[in-house]
């Protein structure tokens, strides 16, 4: 570093007010950068048009069309014998892991693929994951969650199962929360990430009873399976809006506590390694 | 008054050469027993710097030698290794012009977006949004997305907005080589006009 700019002799005794920015201030800031991240993301998905969101449903949709096609008739019975409910077991599934999937890729490169803005202003790191995470959010508050509760209303006709099913839908935005923060801090250093992590959402799409029923698993992998958040998740939401049996309080709060745990854990790692990120992106 | 205090700031980075970390190299390194921690090179040595309120500083050297690292850690992007940086009153870093815009979405939707960024609010900015369509003269390209202007339009976009929010701090990073002529004359009076003090190279 050449020192060629003027340099100059340190002033004595120099009252230095330091116009620091309080809490609330940094707080507000936060919030208006996620929010305006949020719609920045929303907008460049679907230019304008509020029926992207329903574009969505067509993965899952799709996708349960071609498991009942393959699987329906084989697996009916562990569903009373019902097609429909296999029908609904299915999308259900897929409805959690799609959002699983598509909010964590999302959430795995944001702060890499904005690593120019970050070299240029100063910005909460964590405000890019976390916006990724809420964007999907909202295409599932406007796209699933509705299908969802009418199923409930159909099946169940409780209105306390539609309340119920916000715990588990909570527990899943956490889960996904920290798992996003987690991948987005790893990404950083390693660029291949995207290609691994394809493989473990295909894993855990696998590892989680969607298309087929959990009582068909061997019993000596079962507990490895319980490893997968997810399934516990997939569970709720199915007991809830299919009534397969009455919701377990402890099973929700235990979801919910996992989903907490995982964020918790994802925002650490993200902290602790956040010290590095600059020298690298 | 002083606005940037730097006392004894070093830097240590990692080297760019290491920049190509992957997954797969990194554990088929560990297995062949030649992991290595990252190097790290000091890439600023003990600086002092002040600067005082209605100053204007420029900073020249040659490519590589620290500058765009030096305002980077005056911005608080970067973190010094040792040493202390004080700054007051509100910096708008304007490291090359354009970081920042998402090209799919309109102008005026970047207005907000850069605006946020740079520390103003939704309802803030909503004020500020024809001044600045004003100054860069865009006004007929409110709702066209970003991409379909030209690059001195973004330039001239990025430096209405850096300049309507009137930072206490402007650091400019050569910035100022693009805009046409007729853009160059109207950018010298908000220059010259109320910053206390700016940082320019």
């Amino acid at each position: 570093m050449h020192k060629i700019f003027g340099l100059e002799k340190r002033s004595k005794a120099m009252n230095l007010k330091l116009i620091s920015r309080t809490k609330k201030e940094e707080i507000d800031h936060y919030y208006e950068i996620i929010r305006v991240l949020v719609y920045k993301n929303l907008k460049v998905r679907y230019r304008g048009s509020i029926l992207g969101a329903y574009w969505s449903l067509l993965n899952p949709l799709t996708m349960t069309g071609v498991y009942t096609a393959i699987f329906g008739a084989v697996f009916a019975e562990y569903y009373n014998n019902s097609t429909l409910d296999y029908v609904l077991a299915a999308f259900t599934g897929l409805i959690i892991i799609n959002f699983f999937s598509a909010s964590t890729s999302q959430a795995l490169t944001s702060v890499v693929s904005n690593g120019a803005i970050l070299n240029k202003i100063k910005l909460p790191v964590s405000a890019f994951p976390l916006s990724a995470i809420v964007a999907n959010t909202f295409q599932l508050l406007l796209g699933a969650i509705p299908l969802l509760s009418v199923i409930t209303l159909i099946k169940t006709k409780s209105l306390s199962n539609l309340l119920l099913l916000s715990i588990p839908l909570i527990s899943l935005f956490f889960v996904c929360l920290g798992i996003g923060f987690f991948v987005s801090a790893l990404y950083v250093f390693f660029r291949d990430l995207p290609y691994f992590y394809e493989l473990i959402t295909f894993i855990v799409l696998l590892s989680s009873p969607v298309f087929y029923p959990a009582a068909i698993v061997p019993a000596a992998i079962k507990p490895a399976l319980s490893v997968n958040p997810l399934s516990l998740i997939i569970e709720n939401i199915r007991t809830i809006v299919l009534s397969t049996s009455e919701p377990s309080i402890v099973l929700l709060a235990k979801s919910l506590l996992g989903g907490l745990m995982i964020t918790a854990l994802g925002y650490i790692c993200f902290q602790y390694w956040k010290s590095q990120f600059m020298d690298l992106l | 008054m002083e606005s940037i205090r730097l006392e004894n700031v070093s830097l240590w980075r990692r080297t760019q050469e290491e920049f190509s970390y992957d997954l797969k190299k990194t554990l088929f390194s560990i297995l062949e027993g030649k992991f290595n921690r990252p190097v790290k090179r000091l890439v600023i040595d003990t600086i002092d710097l002040v600067v005082n309120e209605g100053e204007k500083i420029g900073i020249i050297g040659a490519n590589g030698s620290g500058k765009s690292t030096l305002l980077k850690l005056i911005c608080g992007i970067l973190q010094p290794t040792s040493g202390s940086i004080k700054v007051s009153g509100n910096i708008a870093p304007l490291i090359e012009l354009g970081a920042g815009f998402e090209t799919e979405i309109s102008v005026k939707d970047n207005i907000f977006l850069y605006g946020i960024f740079l520390g103003f609010s939704k309802a803030e900015m909503a004020k500020r949004v024809s001044e600045i369509l004003e100054f860069s003269e865009l006004q007929d390209f409110e709702q066209l997305p970003l991409k379909a202007l030209s690059s001195g339009m973004v330039a001239r976009l990025g430096f209405a907005i850096a300049t309507n929010v009137e930072p206490d701090i402007l650091i400019l990073d050569e910035v100022l080589s693009v805009g046409d002529e007729s853009f160059k004359q109207k950018v010298q009076p908000p220059t010259k006009k109320l910053w206390s003090l700016r940082l320019l190279f």
